[in-house]
């Protein structure tokens, strides 16, 4: 059935060697795998300890970078002589002018105070800081507080404005928001706020306690388990507010480390996957069979889109870098057992069934051609009768994607000047889709006619044109055969 | 005497301790008593569509709740684009949730009825990267053609 030469025989050696030294591969990621999840449980007080200590390091930092822009905000400000000396001689258009003429003076709020703590200028949302704090500020302390306002948390910096001789004059405060009440944040902040920012950055929920430490009888949330507080400081090096951060969990951390090895185990396991279908490939070619070579490829192929659905792979390695076109959002169809679950998942199918008629197609020209051997009449109408089901079925099928690609999307398929938009990528890859399963759809359709007029339409002698390109004729019959069941099955 | 009454009293206490604790694990639903029996089969119908959902996000699994999928369903989950899905594409969304927020825990934590909707909101506890935070999963069902389907989900 197959015969093998030299070449071949080496070219199987280097591609067995290379399947080897990935399975190799494989199990060597996997031993590393339990070995860290090993390591994880045993060290897991060490482990736990470090990754708390940077990411309370990160979560601070991630406050202390609102704090900073803001009083770099109000540093620029106070160092402004045109707006300063505005200010101080109470000039309302003058101190407009100047403070309109900075850079940033959309993203804060400033307001100023004069020596009898009456509202001169404000720009933004008006704070309305309180009296004690104002006059901190007037006796010349630089600070930061924050102020919870119910729906807007904001950091307010106090800076004194002194006139040449050093002596206050007014104080400046200049507040930013740093966060917002979670669920009015989606609808109407664009800006992520602090919780956000680091539940974006480390998925964690941290809490904040600014109220002051007279009214201090707030308990944070405990139910997510363990938190650790820290205390947060403002300009002058005094406590402004407490952080509440959760403890890291052992399974939770697993679940990451794991995952990750998943995805190199899930990489290596598609390669070498695609190495044993070469190697199928090449062998099956050397068989004297086309019927084996077209059924043992397609399977394995098919078996092979499978086994990259169970490993989750591509789509995983496009999550990862933050693609949607695997996620389920824009399409998603229970065809073919998972394989149409995205538009991304359909695409690799419509490539693979490209492949497949490409294949199959080749594979039936050289049967067209070069088989001369003489075929009973049952097999010569089975096949026939095979093929014409085939084709049948081929083209329902084609139309059952083509129609769920409409009704279980949400691409926006109706403005016709937008049919290659890059607003909407998943249009492009929805229209690639359609253009693979359409040319596999000729070809398999073409390969089908060829078998069908190879093995029957030569019995049938309607006229001379006919006899002459049998293969075009089993086309249109198959078409037109196709048309009238759905007819029929409609009416 | 003394030693009797003590235990009688701490044996009371741990009665009501455990029938205490026997009532919160329902106490996101109130149960009321209904005049028909027509009502009471409606709205223990609509507590057990909660607790299957409930299973549902508990194991990660979306078969329990699927069969309560209408034909379009308004999604709003975390990282997807909110809007009206249909069935199909509804299971793989929620699949893909599942996976991408592995579950620690769900609870129901309150609901509400009228005639025509019921609501339920709970705290779903996910693990990602190495911590365990926690969404708010609200879901509201809709009577139609006497069965609870789910109308909405929303997490936040």
């Amino acid at each position: 059935m197959f015969q093998f030469d030299n070449k071949d025989i080496s070219r199987f050696k280097l591609t067995g060697i290379l399947s080897l030294l990935l399975l190799f591969v494989i199990l060597f990621v996997f031993g590393v795998k339990y070995y860290f999840t090993d390591s994880i449980i045993k060290n897991w007080d060490s482990i736990s300890g470090e990754k708390k200590k940077e990411i309370q390091a990160e979560c601070l930092n991630v406050f202390y970078n609102y704090q900073n822009n803001i009083a770099q905000y109000s540093y620029q400000l106070i160092k402004d002589k045109k707006l300063v000396s505005a200010l101080i001689s109470q000039n309302l258009k003058k101190s407009y002018d100047a403070l309109y003429e900075t850079e940033n003076n959309t993203n804060y709020n400033v307001e100023f105070y004069n020596s009898r703590l009456e509202l001169v200028v404000y720009s933004g949302r008006q704070i309305n800081p309180d009296i004690t704090d104002l006059k901190r500020g007037l006796n010349g302390e630089r600070f930061s507080l924050v102020k919870e306002t119910g729906i807007y948390t904001f950091l307010q910096v106090f800076e004194p404005v002194n006139n040449e001789n050093g002596k206050p004059e007014g104080i400046l405060v200049t507040s930013g928001i740093i966060d917002v009440n979670p669920y009015l944040q989606d609808v109407f902040y664009n800006n992520p706020g602090l919780k956000k920012e680091i539940n974006e950055k480390f998925h964690l929920d941290i809490q904040f306690d600014f109220s002051l430490q007279a009214n201090s009888n707030l308990k944070p949330d405990t139910s997510a388990g363990k938190l650790t507080q820290l205390n947060l400081k403002g300009l002058n090096e005094k406590i402004i507010g407490k952080m509440y951060i959760p403890e890291l969990d052992q399974s939770a951390y697993m679940l990451s480390v794991t995952g990750r090895f998943n995805n190199i185990i899930g990489f290596l396991v598609f390669v070498l996957n695609l190495v044993l279908i070469y190697w199928l490939v090449t062998a099956v070619r050397k068989s004297d069979s086309y019927l084996f070579k077209i059924v043992s490829v397609t399977a394995a192929l098919i078996l092979s889109r499978y086994l990259w659905l169970y490993i989750d792979f591509p789509g995983e390695f496009f999550n990862l870098f933050g693609s949607e076109i695997f996620s389920p959002v824009h399409y998603a169809s229970g065809i073919g057992f998972g394989m149409a679950k995205s538009l991304g998942e359909l695409s690799v199918t419509a490539l693979l069934f490209t492949f497949i008629s490409v294949y199959i197609l080749q594979n039936v020209l050289k049967f067209y051609r070069f088989e001369k051997h003489q075929f009973s009449g049952i097999a010569e109408y089975t096949g026939s009768a095979l093929s014409l089901a085939a084709a049948l079925f081929v083209l329902n099928y084609y139309g059952i994607i083509v129609q769920s690609l409409i009704f279980d999307s949400t691409v926006k398929f109706i403005d016709k000047t937008d049919i290659f938009s890059f607003n909407q990528p998943e249009l492009i890859v929805t229209s690639l889709i359609i253009l693979f399963l359409s040319a596999s759809l000729v070809l398999i359709l073409l390969a089908l006619s060829l078998i069908f007029s190879r093995l029957l339409i030569k019995k049938i002698t309607i006229n001379k044109f006919i006899k002459k390109i049998p293969d075009w004729y089993s086309l249109h019959c198959l078409l037109y055969l196709n048309f009238c069941l759905v007819c029929f099955l409609k009416g | 005497m003394k030693i009797g009454l003590n235990y009688i009293i701490l044996s009371f206490l741990l009665l009501v301790c455990i029938q205490t604790d026997l009532i919160s694990q329902d106490s996101w639903w109130k149960d009321k008593k209904y005049k028909s029996e027509e009502k009471q089969t409606k709205f223990n119908n609509c507590k057990l569509a909660f607790m299957n959902i409930a299973d549902g996000l508990m194991y990660s699994n979306v078969t329990y709740i699927s069969p309560y999928f209408q034909n379009e369903i308004y999604l709003n989950l975390q990282n997807n684009e909110k809007g009206y899905y249909n069935r199909e594409q509804s299971v793989y969304i929620i699949e893909s949730f599942f996976a991408n927020y592995p579950v620690s825990s769900f609870k129901w934590k309150n609901s509400s009825r009228s005639e025509k909707y019921a609501f339920a909101m709970g705290k779903y506890k996910y693990k990602k990267g190495g911590f365990i935070s926690t969404y708010t999963i609200s879901v509201s069902l809709k009577y139609v053609n006497d069965l609870w389907l789910i109308d909405q989900i929303i997490v936040n």
